[in-house]
């Protein structure tokens, strides 16, 4: 049996490291591993041959030598003691193990058995941890200034314990190869994995750092070698940004959702805003809109126990709304609403209680939900100009009854409702068929008829083929070449002589070319071709035929065309692995003038450091030159826009925008570098306080 | 170890101090005649009686007594009663005892077979043997006796108090010192200590509780004046 001791300076490294993190100041380096922590292997078992001591109800330990004093209760192992636990899957492996607390002559039972050791490696599951010292009962023992090894994972924390298979630490601080970690808790589950509490990181692990982050939890599946941060939140360049329920980084690059949004309204124009969150879920959205131009968006969202406030202000006006959850009665939710529009048009104060009820009742064949509520609203509307004010009681109720069954794989649907308003009562019933059939050999069909206002039917054939070494398409994405072709139906009635039918065929190639690299070096197309069918389509949103054809070959470019009545265009694009790009379009809508336009963006390196951080500006345009060519004047701007991205060890920050055709869009991405939850842990676990991020 | 202390006391003093030299140590005898004699208890010279439960045989050749059918030795001195189905004895040389049982205060001692070598102070029960006393019940396959310092070898021992089995249990009479030689198992309370290995020792030891309550230290390291001692019954 190898014996396996800390070596001195390692301990002592760890211990004052988790001391120096504890108190927030570093005198130490950081935490070099030394390989042969790693030896023998996790999971190794204690040996089966030699000097073995069984403690009943406790587990068994070998070691080199032993000493049992039955008058004193106790028993001293030294070297090499690999100790196996009965209740759990738990090896420790020490160099001296004092035991006390055994009543050699009696019928005692191994829970008073206890265990005080120093310099101890505990393997637990995947895990493994070595602790400065071990004290306790057995199967409740505490760990002090431990260094935890695990797959891509070194960590040290200060203080633990493990009771029943359940590892929990505090105090913990943690490094992967391109992460870093605290968190106020740490749980080796006996299930495995790893779930930390309290998580504070950065993916900045060997370069200044920009990004920061913090999660309520964080939970490694080591089996998918993936981590989830529960509730993130992240600080990059100094600003914070909630990212909302969930963040999952793993062995590849994690494109996180910045909660950057735009939308297009029809009032406000195109709406840009940025959304805020703080802990206790209050929520903030602000930006901008393009009508009138660039006018401030603001729209705050806070909700506690049922209660609820909400404030929205843009160029149409200011809404304040607050809503009271009042006590249950009746089986019903009560609640009190106040809505006042204070700006804008359309002045008014509305106040009034609501009660709603929900019943669902499940059967064997049918479910069957009924909803109702009714509120009393008082309204009052300000003078406004010659308007005289006015002020009313409103009345709204409503009932709504829908079933729903389940019929051979089909669902079945029906519903009724009636809404009244002072009095006048609205009613309407609908219903439903949904049913979805798929079969093998990539063949599908679904369709779908809601005839609650408007009828759609779908249906959908497709067929691949594949080919290569995983013709079934079950390796990685886009390892295999194919061919496919795909064909739509659908058919839509709006009502009011508004029908339409449309029949889509597409068929689209994908083919992989050597060097057989997923993701390079493909050549792929699509043909679509879209056509009403005449009977059907009537009304102004009758299909219209179109064609188009499209042709990409990955990292070098693409061309496509596309043909309809209301016109054709025709387009290329040479793409540059470094990042530069350059297109052509010729086209022409119905019988205006031909367009040619030329376009070019292209990737420049401003600012490259030595760890590999880089500074990019990608500025892109595009010309329609042919006013120019027909001598009707200087070329048009069709497109302009840059994109500034800043990338290191940290991941990759862009922001930029794009203007096109008199819209201006906005992007922002954020890109986290890969997380390697798998192989050996890192040697280094760095000391410095601001690497382990810091609430963002 | 006490217990086992005890027995090899026993037989220590009945065997070594009965019968083997010093000279002039007499066996009292019912009869000493060359013919078949049968007696009662013959009241013993020093401290042994030997008593027949038959005839007494002795050799004049040979000068060696035997008891076809048996009887009994008593040490006046320990309490010891020896009892054999047939004894043969050579004052000075030897005693060979057939179905032995030797009774002591506390403790029962039988044997198939047991053979003293009073020149060279040894002893050998060859066909097994079964010890029943405080604090130890072992049997065995066999056992060998050293005398001055008076030491057992058990082979083979199987015990149910302490619970062990050894390939061999070496006992020191004057401090009950054991070892155990591997392969050995040794349980006590909640502990089983187990060794596969033949080369392993476990040295164990009497002492007692705070309390007075008789128990042991164990360790697989050895005190070497143990190791010299128990030389003799090694291998």
């Amino acid at each position: 049996m190898t014996p396996s001791r800390f070596a001195p300076v390692r301990v002592a490294r760890a211990v004052a490291l988790a001391a120096a993190l504890a108190g927030g100041a570093f005198a130490q380096d950081a935490l070099e591993r030394d390989p042969s922590w790693s030896e023998p292997r996790v999971g190794t078992p204690c040996a089966d041959t030699g000097a073995v001591v069984e403690l009943r109800g406790v587990g068994r330990a070998t070691y080199d030598a032993i000493r049992v004093e039955g008058d004193r209760g106790r028993a001293v192992l030294d070297g090499g003691v690999c100790i196996e636990l009965d209740a759990q899957e738990v090896r420790i492996r020490i160099a001296r193990l004092e035991l006390a607390g055994l009543e050699l002559g009696g019928a005692a039972s191994g829970d008073a058995v206890r265990v005080a050791a120093d310099d101890a490696v505990l393997d637990v599951d995947a895990w493994r941890l070595r602790t400065a010292s071990v004290r306790g009962r057995v199967d409740a023992l505490e760990v002090r200034d431990v260094v935890l090894l695990g797959p891509g994972v070194l960590a040290v924390a200060e203080l633990g314990t493990l009771v029943d298979g359940d590892v929990r630490l505090t105090g913990v601080r943690a490094a992967t190869d391109g992460y870093l970690f605290a968190a106020d808790a740490a749980h080796l589950p006996p299930s495995g994995g790893l779930v930390l509490t309290g998580v504070e990181g950065t993916s900045c692990r060997d370069c200044p750092v920009r990004i920061r982050f913090a999660a309520d939890r964080a939970t490694a599946d080591l089996d998918g070698g993936r981590l989830a941060l529960t509730t993130p939140r992240l600080r990059v360049l100094g600003v914070p940004v909630a990212l909302g329920d969930r963040l999952e980084v793993g062995a590849g690059a994690a494109e996180v959702g910045v909660p950057f949004e735009q939308r297009e309204d029809d009032a406000l124009g195109i709406v840009s805003t940025l959304r805020l969150r703080d802990a206790g879920g209050a929520e903030l959205r602000a930006g901008t809109a393009t009508a009138p131009s660039l006018a401030p968006v603001v729209r705050y969202a806070a909700e506690a126990g049922g209660d609820r406030i909400t404030l929205a202000a843009d160029a149409e006006g200011v809404t304040l709304a607050a809503g009271r959850m009042g006590p249950d009665a009746f089986g019903a939710t009560t609640r009190v609403e106040a809505v006042a529009d204070l700006a804008g048009a359309d002045r008014s104060v509305r106040v009034g209680p609501s009660a709603r009820w929900r019943a669902a009742s499940g059967g064997p064949a049918t479910d069957v939900t009924t909803r109702a509520g009714f509120g009393v609203e008082a309204v009052a509307t300000p003078r406004d100009g010659d308007r005289a004010p006015r002020a009313g009681v409103r009345v709204p109720a409503h009932a709504e009854v829908e079933a729903t069954r389940d019929v051979a794989g089909l669902r079945l649907s029906a519903v009724a409702r009636i809404d009244a308003q002072g009095t006048r009562v609205v009613g309407g019933a609908g219903g439903g068929v949904r049913g979805a059939a798929t079969l093998r050999a990539g063949v599908g069909r679904t369709f779908e008829v809601d005839a609650f206002g408007r009828a759609a039917l779908d249906a959908t054939w497709e067929r691949r083929w594949a080919a290569g070494p995983d013709p079934f398409g079950m390796g990685p994405a886009g390892a295999t070449s194919h061919l496919a072709l795909r064909t739509d139906v659908r058919t839509e009635a709006f009502g009011q002589g508004r029908e339409r039918a449309s029949l889509r065929l597409r068929a689209y190639a994908d083919v992989r070319l050597p060097p057989e690299d997923v993701g390079t070096d493909r050549l792929g197309g699509e043909a679509t071709l879209d056509v009403g069918v005449p009977a059907l389509a009537v009304g102004p949103d009758a299909a219209v035929p179109r064609a188009t054809l499209a042709v990409r070959a990955d990292a070098a470019g693409r061309f496509g065309g596309d043909a309809s009545e209301d016109g054709w265009e025709a387009t290329g694009t040479a793409a540059w692995p470094e990042g530069g790009e350059a297109s052509l379009r010729v086209g022409r809508t119905g019988r205006g003038p031909t367009d040619v336009t030329l376009g070019a963006s292209r990737r420049l390196v401003l600012r490259s450091g030595p760890g590999g951080g880089r500074v990019e500006l990608t500025p892109s345009l595009a010309l329609d030159v042919a006013p120019w060519a027909r001598g009707e004047g200087p070329p048009r701007w069709v497109r302009h826009g840059l994109q500034v991205a800043s990338a290191d060890c940290c991941g990759r920050v862009a922001v930029g925008y794009v203007a096109e055709d008199g819209e201006v869009r906005v992007d922002v991405r954020l890109t986290l570098p890969p997380l390697a939850l798998e192989g050996p842990p890192p040697l280094r676990l760095p000391a410095r306080i601001e690497g382990y991020g810091g609430t963002p | 170890m006490r217990a086992v202390a005890g027995l090899a006391v026993g037989l220590a003093l009945g065997l070594v101090a009965g019968l083997a030299t010093p000279p002039g140590v007499a066996v009292a005898q019912g009869a000493a005649s060359p013919s078949d004699a049968t007696s009662d208890a013959v009241p013993a010279s020093a401290r042994l009686t030997v008593v027949p439960d038959g005839p007494q045989r002795l050799d004049l050749a040979t000068l060696v007594t035997e008891l076809p059918e048996g009887g009994r030795i008593v040490d006046a001195e320990t309490g010891l009663a020896l009892d054999a189905e047939r004894i043969r004895f050579l004052e000075g040389a030897f005693v060979e005892a057939d179905g032995v049982s030797a009774e002591l205060e506390v403790a029962r001692f039988d044997a198939p077979r047991l053979e003293v070598d009073l020149a060279a102070g040894r002893a050998v029960a060859p066909d097994g043997v079964a010890y029943v006393g405080a604090g130890l019940e072992v049997s065995a396959t066999s056992a060998r006796i050293v005398f001055g310092p008076d030491l057992v070898r058990f082979d083979a021992p199987r015990a149910r108090r302490p619970d062990l089995e050894a390939r061999a249990l070496l006992v020191d009479v004057a401090s009950g010192a054991a070892w155990l030689l591997g392969p050995y198992r040794y349980a006590e309370g909640l502990l089983t200590l187990r060794d596969d290995r033949e080369d392993a020792i476990l040295q164990i030891v009497p002492t007692t509780t705070d309390a007075g309550e008789p128990t042991y230290r164990a360790a697989n390291t050895v005190d070497d004046a143990l190791r010299t001692r128990f030389a003799p019954l090694r291998p």
